[in-house]
């Protein structure tokens, strides 16, 4: 059956008057988190229990000449241990396939897991792996894109097949996504003014708070796999577990913990896999919890990336680009292959540019392998575009905020690969952030007043981005009717720590005319709960919010028509207020445990609505693009627009942001206090990546700093309060005309601080993270004689 | 092995513990007090904070035998009465909290801030949250919380 629910018109929704949505609503699992009784996945406990631990590569590139674990094995309370071996012989990988779950040859980044092992306490496990004997064969390593891409280097992947074909003869290119539209060589030629730039960033760590964390359980007769684990995706988790032990996907069934935050890392599976494989062969539970070091060293982070850009600007106007980004794709190339896509498309950022061609490609190096994190491609490129926005307007001396306004789009502007875009939200968003950040007067205040005499100096800057509301991957929904009137709400959508879940018992509440706390809702279990594409891409309030409109809807279908049973009235004069259907312009009614038990005993049959989303890319122009495009065009983009006050320390480089204003254009907003939280939360992780965070690699290829000591996460001492500002009117097609929120909001702080320093200093810091040392080397920049 | 009393939430314990047990082990491992996180071990993040004597130590950071003798309290210990006590409460009305993970870490030293001073100056609130990393609210509403519970009293803001 498929049933096809219009989109609510902003009027409709206004006469029906809203009661629940748009509301400002604690989270649903507030109360069990701060009286600490939330489960997380490190807090999983069965009885019989043993803990597993990871051998991990010291070598960033080596071969395995011998792996002994019978010492290992014999140590008293070792359970099993796991190799090669005792898996299938799967490569895997969405984009490349070139990643197995443990190596039979090499190693080839350093924190590699080898083999891993289960014990009765984590200690004789930690004490078991010492008694693991590898003997290794060095093997030359590659750790940077430029040494990978030498015609000399050493292939990391041999035989192995790219995404999308690259045209380039490199042994260690892993994938290649290419965008053109108009003639941008003619249109470089035809400009007034021809501007060329590098920016380069940094590789860092999605850090949340609760380490990776799994719980297998391997039924030893009939070999079902049970696992708790705390993901930001329960069937992705199933799927890729599935694929790499070679089991039907219905012997596996997959129980969500509450999970200690993803920003991208806990979509797929990553402990699994080994998890399930010592349980199969130790016939008990085990737990595998990372320690902070493993995270670091053997983590999924964001890759480095490097970015070359040149525009022509003609009356005013950015008239043509040509660009590449490269990333540093580490020792596995999917992953790496969606950001050379989505730099790709977002290397014109959101601005009309008719003539361009862009390119991405990513580069195996013997590091850890490149894992989605919050925004993936998208944060890295806007550092490049945004930083280089401000160059193009400086150089023709045009306000950067004028700039942006005459070059924005706005709806019937035309995407990256020539969809036609709608609901723009973007100019109202620069208007409203400047106006609320003081941008004029600040500026008027500070004319002709640069002291280069004075120690701290202050600047303001501006930065856009857009995100789209990813729509790939189906969500679904069940509601249905309790007898005493409560709405139990189905879903397999996740809640990371986002705030979308209660949205989501938000929008259930709403349409069937309960308060949320009459909202019950059940989730992550993959054998009860429908499909669902898991918290990623912002995609939670879109896709999984309306499969919950559609499941609401069809079960407020059902009520009504009971209730005119019941009632003996119309169904159109029936509507759904306070737990109850009632009569319009009557004080008839039947409140809803008494229609729940007429449904079930009278009509036979429960109260159950369903509904489901998916949605096809955006129609787009074909001959844009060419190699591998995982994301083609853009679904409904959230448009956002920061501005970012900061001071600049001259003497030490240190840079301190005093204010910090971040405008996002929701569409609809759900529950305003949530985006608020993602708002702020996005920001200063934006602000952690442009000032803090950087993952240091030593010659060997080993992590240098892999602890929060040494790896500098923003404290409460280094942020001021973000000042945030929703945008609505905007709409888009999700739930009341919503549009994503989760991963806009962490893109413009980096270029939006990069332009406040300047515009304090006029050193234009090219290279992130913004620490002090590289301050002062853009600032050296500014004092050299120009020739 | 040895043998230690600790007091935890108002209950007397007797745990055998050996020489590098810490706190946070003791608490999550061998009471199922799993309300205190352990987010890295090596005093990095504050997910662990407990108040000892009550004032707030990093679980993961103190050796169970140094808890001998003394009072310990956790997370769970705000809810003794079954309702969450005010700065639980102002964490949830504020929205304070997004995944949750680093929450008890927040309260437990939001606790030993106001026990002391109930009164603090915002940036003596930020300094007692230095040392709990949170990676999802950006703190805004964080201090939102913590500064709505100040005792309103004239001439300091």
């Amino acid at each position: 059956m498929s049933r096809s629910v219009p989109q609510t018109k902003l009027e409709e929704r206004e006469e029906e008057g809203l009661r629940v949505v748009g509301t400002r609503k604690m989270r649903y699992d507030a109360a069990l988190k701060v009286s600490g009784s939330a489960t997380f996945g490190t807090d999983v406990r069965l009885p019989n229990l043993l803990y597993g631990k990871i051998l991990r590569s010291t070598y960033a590139h080596a071969r395995i000449l011998k792996l002994d674990v019978s010492r290992a094995e014999s140590l008293p309370g070792v359970r099993a241990v796991v190799t090669a071996r005792d898996l299938p012989p799967i490569v895997y990988g969405f984009a490349v396939r070139d990643q197995t779950v443990l190596p039979t040859e090499r190693v080839i980044y350093c924190g590699q897991p080898v083999c891993a092992l289960a014990a009765e306490t984590a200690e004789i496990a930690e004490r078991a792996l010492k008694e693991v004997q590898v003997e290794y064969e060095q093997l030359p390593n590659v750790l940077t894109v430029e040494e990978a891409m030498k015609d000399e280097s050493t292939p990391i992947h041999p035989g192995v097949v790219p995404a999308g074909s690259p045209p380039y003869a490199s042994k260690n290119v892993c994938s290649f996504s290419r965008v053109h539209r108009g003639n941008p060589e003619k249109a470089l030629g035809a400009a007034d003014h021809v501007v060329e730039e590098s920016y380069e960033t940094q590789q860092v760590h999605q850090s949340y708070l609760e380490p990776r964390a799994a719980t297998a359980d391997v039924e030893a007769r009939t070999g079902r796999v049970r696992v708790w684990t705390s993901t930001q995706s329960p069937f992705l988790t199933r799927n890729s577990l599935a694929e790499v032990l070679s089991v039907p996907v219905s012997q596996i069934q997959i129980f969500v913990t509450h999970t200690g935050g993803g920003f991208g890392a806990k979509i797929s599976s990553h402990l699994e896999p080994l998890c399930a494989a010592l349980s199969r062969k130790a016939r008990r539970p085990v737990k595998m919890v990372l320690t902070r070091e493993e995270e670091f060293v053997g983590g999924t982070p964001r890759p480095a990336m490097r970015f070359w850009i040149k525009s022509g600007l003609k009356d005013g106007r950015v008239t043509a680009r040509r660009g590449r980004a490269v990333v540093d794709a580490g020792a596995y190339g999917s992953e790496a292959a969606v950001y050379a896509n989505i730099a790709a498309l977002q290397l014109i950022g959101p601005y009309d540019v008719p003539n361009f061609e862009t390119e991405g490609l990513s580069v195996y190096t013997n590091k850890q392998p490149a894992g989605a994190f919050r925004a993936p491609g998208t944060v890295e490129t806007a550092f490049a575009v945004e930083s280089h926005t401000d160059t193009l307007a400086k150089k023709i001396g045009v306000d950067p905020v004028e700039f942006r306004l005459a070059n924005a789009w706005q709806d019937g502007s035309l995407g990256p690969t020539g969809q036609v875009m709608k609901g723009v939200g973007l100019k109202d968003a620069i208007t409203r952030v400047t106006r609320s950040a003081g941008w004029r007067e600040f500026k008027a205040k500070r004319r002709g007043r640069r002291g280069r005499e004075d120690r701290y100096a202050r600047g303001m800057g501006v930065a856009c981005g857009l995100i789209p509301s990813v729509g790939i991957h189906s969500s679904a929904a069940y509601v249905k009717l309790n007898e005493d009137g409560r709405v139990v709400l189905v879903t397999g959508a996740e809640d990371t720590g986002s705030g979308a879940v209660t949205g989501l018992v938000m929008i259930a509440a709403e349409e069937l005319g309960v308060a949320p706390e009459e909202v019950i809702l059940r989730s992550g279990d993959t054998d009860f709960v429908p499909w669902d594409g898991g918290a990623q891409g912002s995609r939670t309030t879109y896709g999984a919010g309306n499969a919950v409109l559609r499941a609401a809807r069809d079960a407020k279908e059902q009520i009504v028509k009971v209730a005119s049973h019941v009632l003996k009235v119309e169904t159109k004069r029936i509507i759904l207020r306070d737990g109850a259907a009632r009569e319009l312009g009557t004080d008839r009614l039947v409140k809803y445990p008494d229609l729940a038990m007429t449904a079930q005993y009278v009509i036979g049959g429960p109260i159950l609505g369903r509904g489901t989303f998916v949605q096809d890319f955006p129609e787009y122009d074909k001959d844009t693009l060419e190699g591998y495009a995982f994301v083609p065009s853009l679904h409904d983009p959230t448009y956002v627009a920061h501005v970012a006050e900061v001071e600049v320390d001259m003497l030490t480089g240190k840079v301190r942001v005093l204010r910090y204003v971040a405008a996002q254009d929701l569409g609809y907003c759900i529950n305003p206090l949530g985006a608020e939280g993602q708002i702020q939360g996005g920001a200063v992780q934006g602000i952690g990546y442009a000032l803090f965070e950087e993952m240091l690699h030593d010659d060997s290829g080993l992590t240098v700093n892999p602890n929060l000591g040494e790896y500098k996460l923003p404290t409460i001492m280094d942020v001021p309060v973000v000042e945030p500002i929703i945008v609505e009117g905007h709409y888009g097609s999700g739930p009341y005309g919503a549009k994503g929120v989760g991963e806009a909001n962490i893109v413009p702080p980096a270029p939006a601080v990069a332009n406040a320093i300047f515009d304090a200093t006029g050193a234009r810091v090219r290279r992130l993270p913004m620490k002090p040392e590289r301050t002062l080397e853009a600032l050296d920049e500014l004092l050299k004689p120009t020739n | 092995m040895e043998r230690v009393r600790i007091n935890v939430n108002e209950i007397d314990h007797e745990v055998e513990v050996e020489p590098w047990m810490t706190l946070n082990f003791v608490l999550r491992e061998k009471l199922a007090l799993t309300g205190t996180k352990k987010g890295c071990d090596t005093g990095g993040c504050g997910a662990c904070t407990v108040l000892l004597d009550g004032r707030a130590v990093y679980s993961c950071m103190t050796y169970a035998m140094k808890a001998e003798g003394r009072r310990v309290t956790t997370i769970e210990g705000l809810t003794g009465d079954g309702n969450l006590d005010r700065i639980q409460t102002a964490y949830a009305e504020h929205y304070a909290l997004q995944c949750g993970y680093c929450t008890p870490g927040f309260i437990m030293s939001t606790k030993a801030l106001f026990d002391a001073n109930p009164d603090p100056l915002e940036e003596e609130i930020k300094e007692a949250l230095v040392g709990n990393l949170c990676r999802c609210t950006g703190y805004a509403k964080i201090l939102e919380a913590t500064l709505s519970m100040k005792q309103k009293r004239k001439g300091r803001t």
